[in-house]
Formats: C-alpha cells, structure tokens, sequence
C-alpha cells in the first residue's frame, strides 16, 4: 500500500447544514466497514474520541450537537482506497458553523481557518434546503425614492437579512482567496436530500433553480474549480418522525443517502474519494 | 486592527505620509493624491477577540468602494468604470441595486456573476425595496453626498465565450453632480468621471412625464453634458448613455410625451454627439411601480453595452411601447443552452 500526503478539507456551511452528521457517518462507514466503501480505515487513529463521540449520536438516531467555537476539533483519519490499494491521511477540521457566520455578520475569521484554508486540498459545501433564506423584494405598488432620511419608518439593515446564497458566495470568496485561488475542488452536499426526493430533480439543477447567484459563482470558475454535487442524507431521514422507520434498517450504513451521477447508494465515502482523486 | 480603521499609506517614493501624516506633493484634499493607498485586501495581521477568546484576522467590509479603494483596484487590474450620474431621485441607485437584484435571480444580460468585493455594500442598497425592511413600498436610501463617489464591484462571465470582466460602477449624489454644473471647483473634485469607459445620463422619466417639469428636466440633462464636456470630464474618449428612467411612468403618457421625448433625443444628439465618442439612448423601468412591466426593465439592454468593448454604431433614437416579454427569458435560454453544451 502506498501512502501519499495528508490531504486537508474543509467542510464549510452554516450552523445545521449537516457538517458534523456528515463526518459522523463518514467515520462510520470507514471504521465500521458494513458495506464495501471506496474508502476505509485499515488501522485506528491514536486521537479518535471526537468522531467515536459524535458517531455515538448518529448511531443513536439523536440529533448531532452543535458544534461550538470552543469544542471544534480537528480530526485526522487514515483511510485507504478499497479500489486501487491507495492509502492516505486526511485531515478535517470540523469548524463551527458560527465561524462561518461571523465572516458575513463580523467580517472577521479565525486565524486557525485562514491557516487551514491555505493549505486545504479540497472542500465540502453543505447547504441545508430547509436553511435557505430568500431575499424578496417588495412587491410592485408604488414605489418611491426616500428623499428626506428617517422619513419612512423601516427596519434598518443587518447583515443577517442578506439572502443565504449571498451569504455564502461572499463566505466561498473569501475562501478561494485565502487558498490563493489555486485550482482546487469543491463538493457540494445538499443536506436532507431525502426531504426533496420528491421533486425528481437533481442536485446540480435543484442547486441552480434555489441558488441562482451562488450556481453563477461556481460556474464562472470552470477551469480553476472543479465542482461536483451531490444529494446527502447522512442520518438516512428526518428526526425524530422518521426514526422507528430508520431504526428498521439492516444496518446503519444502509440507512445513508447519497444520490450522485443520477443513482441512489449508501457511501458517503464517494465524495471524499472524489475530493482525493487527482 | 480595528474594524472600521483602514491605513493610509503612500507608494511614492521618498514619502512618509503614513508616518508623517504629510502629503510630500501637497494634495490637499489628501484624497486627490493618486500614490495615497487604503487597502481593501485581507490584513493578516491577528487580532485577540474578546467574545471567542481566538485570534481573528478582519475581512474586509464589503461596502461600497472609496474613490482610493477603486482606483487601487484599477491600477492592479484591468478595469472598466461606469460612471452613473443625475439629480437627485432619477433612480440611479435603483438602476443598479436591480443589476444586483436580477444576478440573485439568474445570470443576466449574457453575465455569470463570478463576484463581488461589495456584497455588503449592495445589500444595503437593496434593503429598502426588500420585504425585510418591513417598508410598505419599495423605495431606495437617498445616497448620501458627504461620502463622495462610491464604487460597486462586480466580476462578471461572458455565459457564451468565457470572456472576464472587472466592472466598477460609480453612483453618486445628484448633489454633487450639481454642484459640479454650478463650479468649475466643483467639477474639479468628480475628475474620476475622466477615467470611465461611460457616463451614464438619467433622465427622471417621472419629471419628463410632467408638463411642468419636462423643460426643466432636458435642460438639466444638456446642461450636465456640457458642464461635463467643458470642464473635459467627458470627452472623444467617452461613451455617454443617455437613459430615460421611470419608462413604465413615461409609458403611460399621451402622444405629447412621447414627441417630447423624440425632440429631446434629437436635440442631444445634434449638440452631443460628435463631441464624444458614442452616444445612445435607453430606456428603462428599474423597479417599476406596477406589475405591468417586468423588473429590471430594458436594464440588460444598457447593461450589455457596458460590457461590450465594442459596441455596435449608435443608431437612430426609438421610442417604443414596453415589449412585456423580458429580456431575463433570453438569458436564461442562452444558460440552458451553454449548460447543455457543457454535458458529456
């Protein structure tokens, strides 16, 4: 088995996006080998008490804590590719989504990202279809220019009103720049993938119709980023109503959700390997 | 470093005015000083944040661009500038909060939007025509003279073809637009409408719909060129667009209004036209006030021209009934089209 670089990626989005569920079901798949992953774990970490904690919750169908500024960690894993026998270290630190947000509303950024991101070899978007947040304009009625100040009794702006995908394409800007803007590749996961089977539509035009703004952004950047969607249930369902149809499952592995390349499979590991292949 | 403060320096050899505090060429106002640097870019520099306890590095903020933030970013890449003028609530904030607007909609005018550096800054030109305002009807922030020419950034992709392109568009207050018609001095302080590709002309199509106003409002817009044109602000070197604001109140006019708006057309051009390098008419509904017109209406016409480097000859004044057909189907269509290209 041969052993190339630590790889470091970053998974990036806002608080509840499925960050943490995510690397809590990745850390299954790779540890616990229910079903042929294309990545696995051939040995144990020394350090693995955070992603043993938070698989714990995963296993136990509760909702994933919250990641905290004070309780981020970051987790190093060595897996190895079920395919080709490649093995390799990867590196994920598992942000808090405040510090995400803190970019947009404080326009400040932790000086461990700003390290991280400049040495990441790849990232994970997590969008949350249930988390987006449009910006609609006033409806067509009279407009009017406000001539004279504090003449119209209006909320005044914070950043918060800004729609999520603005929001996130300033967040991904500030990314691409901090890495330097060198090519790189993006994964984009649609969380809770299973609370929109029912539309029939996938995740590359579900992400162009709901973020227009945020799917113009990446496009633009053909040749420099590479991007790939995918449609993620990391838990497999919504909790708690979903639970005693989860708990039903063969095994917990089964119970994830990923719809890629327009078929529907279990491992979640596929977009990691996708963030490793060269 | 805090937030709002932002360091001065000089890139000219020999002085030390971030030290001194001293213009060594005397610029005053210090502004006008074109080695004088206000970076926007990423400071690296830590900073203990009380509340998290962790070292931050401070983002920039995002609002709207100084004229030294602008010209940094021209001087380091290539840049096109557009320089929006008129009085007061001819609706030129509005005409580019809706160029915003339509990109959080969908790629416009043959664009992808590829980024911003004035995110922030756009958002809060948008706030008060958004639900979030809480307003009863949409309506834009009367920009405020004291900050002077602000500069919206925006990166854009040519939807067919790839080309990039960097584009600064400058709003200003119809105040100082005044100001610069009334005082050679005046005129003096706006010496970055020099340096735009395009002065962009509105006409409160409100004002030309009105009996009363409508002389006064064509003779501003004749004095502004000329003021501009004398004080060479603009020149053989500009493309001057002339643009009706407000077209769906205009639309609403009788025959009157519309050979007013022929004549004024004609008269413009005729005193205009050989003196700079093109000149054109548009006509737009930024934000109409009925759902009779479409968002954003005629805005991707003018905003093409902008983009385009080479735009075709101007051709001969029309005036025209709104087509409800918007303009925002064809750069959807021409979306799908590339993305269906694009497939294996």
């Amino acid at each position: 088995m041969s052993v190339s670089e630590p790889s470091s990626f970053l998974l990036i989005g806002f608080r509840g996006s499925g960050k943490t569920t995510f690397l809590a079901a990745v850390w299954h798949l790779l540890e616990a080998q229910e079903i042929p992953s294309a990545l696995f774990a051939p040995t144990l970490q020394p350090d693995r008490e955070h992603l043993n904690s938070i698989r714990r919750h995963w296993l136990l169908l509760e909702p994933t804590t919250r990641t905290t500024l004070r309780d981020m960690q970051t987790v190093s894993v060595k897996v190895e590719d079920r395919e080709s026998g490649t093995g390799a270290s990867i590196v994920i630190p598992d942000f808090s989504g405040e510090v995400f947000l803190m970019q947009w509303e404080e326009r400040e950024v932790l000086q461990d990202y700003v390290k991280l991101a400049q040495l990441s070899s790849g990232s994970v978007l997590f969008v949350h279809p249930y988390q987006l947040k449009p910006g609609p304009r006033i409806p067509p009625r009279s407009a009017a220019v406000n001539n004279k100040e504090g003449e119209r009794d209006s909320v005044p702006w914070k950043p918060e009103f800004a729609p999520t995908q603005v929001q996130i394409v300033d967040i991904l800007q500030t990314y691409l720049r901090l890495a330097e803007n060198r090519p790189t590749r993006l994964a984009v996961v649609i969380s809770a993938w299973d609370l929109i089977i029912d539309e029939k539509i996938t995740p590359d035009s579900w992400f162009t119709v709901r973020l227009p703004l945020l799917a113009q952004f990446l496009a633009a950047r053909e040749g420099t980023l590479e991007v790939k969607y995918f449609g993620v249930s990391a838990q497999g369902g919504e909790l708690p109503g979903d639970k005693a149809k989860l708990e039903k499952a063969r095994n917990p592995s089964e119970r994830i959700y990923v719809f890629e390349d327009g078929k529907r499979h279990s491992d979640l590991t596929t977009v990691l390997r996708w963030l490793m292949t060269d | 470093m805090v937030a709002d403060e932002k360091v001065k320096s000089c890139r000219r050899d020999g002085c030390d005015f971030a030290t001194s505090g001293v213009c060594l060429d005397g610029f005053d106002p210090l502004e006008n000083c074109p080695n004088l640097s206000e970076s926007p870019s990423v400071s690296l520099e830590p900073e203990e944040d009380s509340d998290h306890g962790e070292q931050n590095v401070q983002l920039p903020e995002g609002e709207a661009l100084s004229l030294i933030d602008a010209q940094t970013l021209m001087r380091a890449e290539r840049t096109g500038v557009v320089v929006v003028g008129g009085w007061t609530g001819s609706g030129k904030t509005t005409l580019l909060t809706s160029i915003y607007e339509s990109f959080l909609d969908a790629p416009f005018a043959g664009q992808l939007f590829a980024g911003s550096l004035t995110l922030p800054g756009f958002e809060k030109a948008c706030h008060d025509g958004r639900m979030a305002s809480e307003g009863e009807s949409a309506a834009t922030q009367r920009t405020n003279p004291r900050l002077g020419i602000r500069f919206y950034h925006l990166n854009l992709v040519a939807q067919l073809g790839g080309e990039r392109c960097q584009l600064l568009i400058a709003d200003m207050s119809g105040e100082l637009l005044r100001e610069a018609c009334n005082s050679s001095e005046d005129a003096n302080k706006l010496r970055v409408i020099k340096r735009a590709d395009r002065f962009v002309l509105l006409l409160d199509g409100e004002k030309v719909m009105n009996v009363s106003n409508r002389q006064l409002a064509f003779n501003d817009a004749r004095l502004i060129l000329r003021s501009l044109l004398e004080e060479k602000l603009i020149g053989s070197w500009t493309r001057v667009d002339v643009v009706f604001s407000k077209w769906d109140v205009i639309q609403r006019g009788d025959d009157t209004t519309r050979d007013f708006i022929v004549m004024i057309q004609h008269e413009i051009l005729s005193r205009f036209e050989g003196r700079v390098a093109r000149l054109k008419f548009f006509s737009v509904a930024a934000r109409p006030e009925t759902t009779e017109s479409p968002f954003a209406f005629g805005v991707a016409d003018l905003f093409r021209e902008w983009i385009d480097r080479d735009p075709p000859v101007c051709r001969p004044p029309r005036v025209s009934r709104i087509d409800i057909k918007c303009d925002r189907e064809f750069a959807r269509f021409a979306y799908r089209i590339e993305a269906v290209k694009g497939e294996p």
